[in-house]
């Protein structure tokens, strides 16, 4: 579970980017995150993830607070950033090794997930190579393979679905359900809309750093007009604000 | 025309001029920079100034004060050959710019030319730092006219252009091998070591090996110009440049400045001609390896869990030695530079040598002087003091992990206090074969002491980079070439001087045990005090990082 709670932040003085988010995502929960660009998607992810301090409030991971006590809430999530392209010059299986002794994932299990996720995600006959030969896509369900290793409650992402391949896309989707299935939470934030509106049990969406909408995509609709496509909901809604 | 001159901008905006924005909170820190920047200017050039008086006034009162030009011309025509080769490695093939600019509507001749003219415009830099104030002299000292003057200026703008285009056809012609070979990246690292060993050959056979007379120093500079009279023979706009010096005042002057104008434009445009092809097919994937896909179905004990720190330090190493930008900046002067250090003791002069072994009675000074060297060599380690930047976006990757931050700025430091070894037991070697003084105690001290200066260097030059990281970069060479953090390097290893200079004057006759434990002492209180530092701000550290 991620509870955000009245969280604030600003860059400059008097101008803030997230403003008093307030935020709750339950077990078995696939949760989309949406908003134009320079919303605030990316700093509240980054301040999830400990990457940014909040100037207010508190976010909990699992009942862990990530400025309290870092470390513990740090072993409770696995996070995609939305730039894949990570320690190149390492092999993909250094890099995935680097990461499983990072979050002391034993060897037997190492090996199991490695294979069978390489396998699912068609690269486990390139990780004798470096990333730098690897394509973007290649790249990215790399990531997302290192943050599947330590099996992490909470799974954060960044535009997971950025760069990858029709099947990737999928297959990535379907571990998303599997996930939640048994009861964790995915958190992302995407800029496709049809994914968010097939995939989510709810979607969030913010804009200029305020949330103005929490909840089911039939909400979503009823609250606004019954035969008008996502698309064109969030035009209204981040326009109107 | 409008293009070529639009594509050196850019070039010149990325390559060199990066650092200084125009911003006002930035017009402090470039005043500052510009500052250090002409400090060391005037200090170069009032070294070149000194020697060239010297030479000048020794040939002038034998009447032969014009055999300084050629001597002086071919200098800096070796300076730029050995110069542009280093940059324009860097400028053509390393920097990431030309496969954003192959698909505009821009011809392959025009970014050649644009990056020749960013190549040429950072060798007159040097030229005119090198040979602007020694001409200076030469004018004063003949007593030529103002006319000299401005032909100095018009030739140290047309004679660098031919031994510029000599160094980019070589590395053209060395990189355009490197598609053959399946590791570019080795390819890349071992075609630079060729480059230093030639320069290191040539070092080794212009040593000076004895004191010389003023008689001997005529005869030698006489000598010399038999060189320069061989080479102009293949070195064809060496003799038109040096005439046009020497008849200034004349019509053959102008027939001379005219002659090597000729030759510098028509080289020029034959070698645009030329290296248009060879240059496209080196250049596109220079930064990129290409290799096939490797699988690990066959590879045994893949799968091995290591401890947090030694999977760490594994990735920090590879990182440093698979890149061979960051290998040849942050970890080759380490090894390069203890072997230069050798050579200068075994074929240079022996007066320094003597002098030492007669300081070899005094184990404490001979202690100190080992540490100083060793501490010089330390400091051009240049490992920690990028080990943030060279993360670039990357590094918000360690505030996420769990792994205490203060933890990771260790393993971070452990590159270089590993890889420091390697010169300090090179330099104690040395010295301990030279001296022939094998002292136990003193091996044994002077290892300690020097690993302790290590880790207090690579401690301390990680804050630099913690307090000043640059991590919005396109290229992996701006990260040490571009970086004005360098300057704390540099600065902590004077520091650190001066004091072992003061503890050898001050406690030169003190016993080498007490000296050693005293430093011992203190320099693992000051690691200590650091350590803590690190465990007190802990996340703090990265506030920088977003």
């Amino acid at each position: 579970m991620i509870e955000i709670k009245n969280v604030s932040k600003s860059y400059v003085k008097g101008k803030k980017s997230v403003d008093n988010l307030d935020l709750q995502i339950k077990n078995g929960e696939i949760f989309g995150f949406l908003g134009p660009n320079g919303a605030g998607k990316t700093t509240t992810i980054k301040m999830i993830t400990g990457i940014l301090n909040p100037d207010e409030g508190e976010i909990l991971l699992d009942g862990k607070s990530i400025t309290k006590s870092p470390m513990e809430a740090k072993k409770q999530f696995g996070y995609v950033p939305d730039n894949p392209d990570m320690f190149v010059r390492l092999k993909g299986i250094e890099y995935l090794n680097f990461i499983a002794d990072i979050y002391k994932v034993p060897q037997d299990i190492r090996k199991d997930r490695i294979e069978q996720l390489a396998k699912k995600f068609e690269i486990y006959d390139d990780l004798g190579s470096t990333i730098q030969s690897y394509s973007h896509g290649m790249r990215q369900k790399l990531i997302v393979i290192s943050v599947l290793l330590h099996n992490p409650k909470n799974w954060i992402l960044d535009e997971p679905m950025t760069g990858l391949d029709p099947k990737a896309s999928f297959q990535l989707k379907e571990l998303m359900r599997e996930h939640t299935k048994n009861g964790n939470t995915v958190f992302f934030s995407t800029h496709v809309l049809e994914v968010a509106e097939k995939l989510c049990d709810r979607v969030g969406i913010i804009n200029r750093g305020k949330l103005i909408f929490v909840g089911t995509y039939e909400k979503l609709k009823e609250q606004f007009s019954e035969d008008g496509s996502l698309e064109e909901l969030f035009l209204e809604i981040t326009e109107n604000e | 025309m409008n293009n070529i001159l639009l594509l050196t901008k850019i070039f010149l905006k990325t390559s060199i001029l990066r650092n200084i924005s125009s911003s006002n909170q930035q017009n402090k820190k470039n005043m500052f920079k510009a500052l250090g920047i002409i400090l060391i200017v005037i200090y170069v050039a009032a070294i070149f100034g000194f020697l060239s008086y010297q030479m000048i006034e020794m040939l002038n009162e034998v009447n032969q004060a014009s055999l300084f030009l050629g001597l002086w011309l071919l200098s800096t025509a070796v300076l730029i050959l050995i110069q542009a080769i280093a940059s324009s490695m860097n400028l053509f093939y390393f920097s990431k710019d030309i496969e954003n600019i192959l698909p505009l509507p821009i011809k392959p001749y025009q970014i050649l030319v644009a990056k020749f003219n960013v190549l040429l415009l950072t060798e007159y830099f040097t030229v005119f730092m090198f040979t602007l104030i020694p001409f200076i002299i030469y004018g004063i000292v003949t007593g030529a006219g103002l006319l000299f003057y401005l032909y100095s200026v018009l030739i140290l703008l047309v004679f660098p252009i031919i031994p510029a285009l000599i160094s980019c056809l070589l590395v053209m012609i060395l990189m355009s091998f490197s598609k053959f070979t399946k590791n570019k990246d080795m390819f890349q690292i071992i075609s630079m070591f060729l480059i230093i060993a030639f320069v290191i050959i040539v070092q080794i056979f212009t040593q000076n090996n004895t004191e010389t007379s003023q008689e001997e120093m005529i005869q030698m500079l006489t000598q010399a110009n038999g060189l320069v009279e061989m080479i102009e023979k293949y070195f064809i706009t060496l003799k038109p440049a040096v005439d046009t010096l020497i008849n200034y005042n004349s019509i053959s002057g102008i027939v001379s400045f005219a002659e090597l104008l000729l030759i510098s434009i028509v080289i020029y445009i034959l070698f645009i001609i030329l290296s248009q092809k060879l240059y496209l097919k080196g250049a596109v994937g220079a930064s990129i390896s290409g290799k096939k896909s490797k699988s690990i179905k066959n590879e045994k004990g893949i799968y091995t869990d290591k401890k947090v720190w030694s999977s760490y330090l594994k990735k920090e190493m590879i990182m440093l030695f698979k890149n061979p930008i960051y290998f040849m900046q942050c970890v080759l002067p380490a090894f390069l530079l203890p072997i230069i250090f050798a050579i200068v003791f075994f074929a240079g002069s022996n007066s320094g040598l003597e002098e030492l072994t007669k300081m070899a009675i005094n184990p404490t000074i001979v202690f100190c002087v080992a540490i100083g060297i060793n501490t010089f060599l330390i400091s051009m380690i240049f490992i920690s003091v990028t080990a943030i930047s060279r993360d670039g976006e990357n590094a918000s990757f360690m505030k996420y992990i769990p792994v205490p931050i203060y933890k990771q700025i260790i393993y971070k430091c452990l590159p270089s206090i590993i890889i420091s070894i390697v010169p300090i037991i090179f330099v104690i070697g040395i010295m301990c074969y030279l001296l022939n003084y094998y002292n136990i105690l003193f091996i044994i001290y002077s290892f300690v002491i020097s690993l302790l200066i290590s880790i207090l260097y690579s401690y301390i030059t990680i804050i630099v980079d913690l307090k000043r990281p640059k991590l919005n970069w396109d290229t992996e060479y701006a990260v040490v070439k571009q970086n004005f953090n360098m300057i704390f390097c540099f600065a902590f290893s004077i520091a650190m001087i001066i004091i072992i200079c003061l503890i050898g004057g001050v406690l030169g006759n003190m016993d080498l045990n007490i000296v050693a434990i005293i430093s011992a002492v203190v320099l693992t209180f000051l690691i200590y005090l650091v350590y803590r530092y690190f465990k007190i701000k802990d996340s703090k550290l990265l506030d920088k990082i977003m």
